[in-house]
């Protein structure tokens, strides 16, 4: 007989799936205002058919299964203009409130570095509960932000990444 | 063979052991019984006494002495057990009053968090209308009376803001007022519905027009905590969590053809 695998479980005599979810943007945003911004996304991973165990708006991600999540995200960082050091904050926010002990920073110097700085967190996630990242930086006059990239030959690099996958 | 080393305990260990406490307790009782009656009994008594005579020239027999002991005694047993028996009898009211009382709070606090989530919906459906109301006033020309439409269109939507923020606290009300009987997971996505919810206000573009910013993730997560909240049994007083299934595709539409900004 086989084994079920260990991601699924039968719940109520029907089969339970582990939520996971993968999200990226093929959008450059940059910051233009001092006030945090959410991260917007554009695109989500199909996976199995296009089954969607978590959905997203714009930038939200919505939980549709109550579980302790892990959240990884990785962005591309850039700017346009200075050679003057200059930060960028990025962190997580679950329905509006802004999650404690996320918050990561990058400091970026001159228009050719490119930086993927790396976030995650491991949440207690309600079904309904809505996740954003966002983000804030030291100036808004050298067009800081989040770039994607469209290399020659290559697949594009997503402005940012990331990649949501339920534990329990 | 081992030889053990007895060592006096202290008397305070005695006491901590209860067979020792109890031994003691009705080896008392039995001298304190038995001791005085046969000391007292030991005396001359009239040769015509019997044992259960009692009188000016016969003293009380021993067994007469037990007899009256264990009556005494039996009468305050009954008297103990009544006065224990109508405690039990109040608490196990006190308690089941208690338990009625919560499981009313319960049904209450479920309930009214299911029509005000509800009622928030509609706010929010009416909000939206207001919305669409004002944005067909947006470039109309002056002879159509604009400004007139926007102030009373507007003046709705504050109206409709105000009443959504009221609801949203009566539901924080219940919340602080039943957080000990309902389940935390509960309370918690009520929190979090709330604090999405207290965020979002309408906000007006560069060109004029108003927006409900997130309106569907709002409905999406109301319409969830309604889901969970309708799932309340009396029975059982407990909320069943439920699960989409079959997993389908998004209810929430992603943005289809975000413009690709890609740097090169």
């Amino acid at each position: 007989m086989a084994l079920r695998d260990d991601n699924e479980r039968n719940i109520g005599g029907r089969d339970y799936k582990k939520a996971f979810g993968q999200f990226t943007s093929n959008k450059t945003q940059r910051i233009t205002t001092l006030k945090p911004v959410e991260v917007l996304l554009d695109a989500q991973a199909d996976a199995g058919g296009g089954v969607h165990t978590i959905d997203f708006n714009k930038g939200d991600i919505i939980i549709k299964q109550s579980g302790m999540y892990l959240i990884i995200a990785g962005p591309q960082l850039g700017k346009v203009r200075g050679a003057t050091p200059r930060w960028i904050d990025l962190w997580l926010r679950v329905n509006n409130i802004d999650v404690p002990n996320s918050n990561i920073r990058a400091v970026i110097i001159d228009p050719q570095e490119k930086t993927v700085a790396i976030m995650n967190s491991v949440l207690p996630l309600n079904r309904g509960d809505t996740v954003n990242i966002v983000m804030a930086a030291e100036t808004i006059e050298e067009g800081m932000g989040l770039e994607a990239i469209a290399p020659d030959g290559e697949p594009t690099i997503p402005s940012i990444i990331i990649t949501v996958v339920q534990l329990d | 063979m081992a030889v053990r080393v007895l060592t006096l305990m202290p008397i305070w260990e005695w006491c901590k052991k209860p067979a020792i406490v109890a031994a003691v307790i009705v080896a008392g009782f039995v001298a304190g019984t038995f001791d005085p009656h046969l000391a007292s009994g030991s005396g001359p008594d009239a040769p015509t006494c019997g044992r259960f005579d009692y009188g000016r020239d016969c003293d009380l027999s021993p067994t007469l002495a037990l007899i009256l002991d264990l009556v005494v005694g039996a009468s305050l047993a009954l008297f103990f057990y009544y006065l224990s028996r109508r405690n039990q009898i109040r608490l196990d009211h006190i308690i089941a009053s208690q338990e009625t009382l919560r499981n009313r709070r319960m049904d209450y606090a479920a309930q009214q968090l299911k029509h005000l989530f509800q009622l928030t919906l509609f706010t929010m459906s009416v909000t939206k209308r207001s919305i669409a109301h004002y944005n067909l006033t947006v470039g109309l020309h002056d002879d159509e009376k604009p400004r007139w439409m926007q102030s009373v269109t507007l003046s709705e939507l504050r109206r409709d803001e105000a009443k959504l923020s009221r609801v949203l606290q009566s539901v924080r009300n219940i919340l602080t007022a039943a957080n000990d009987v309902l389940d935390p997971d509960v309370v918690s996505r009520v929190e979090g519905v709330c604090n999405y919810l207290g965020e979002i206000s309408v906000e007006q573009q560069a060109d004029g027009m108003m927006e409900f910013p997130k309106y569907d993730v709002c409905r999406m997560k109301v319409g969830y905590l309604i889901e969970l909240l309708q799932t309340y049994s009396r029975d059982t007083r407990s909320f069943k969590d439920t699960v989409d299934e079959p997993y389908g595709t998004s209810a929430v539409n992603p943005e289809p053809d975000l413009a690709e900004e890609v740097k090169r």
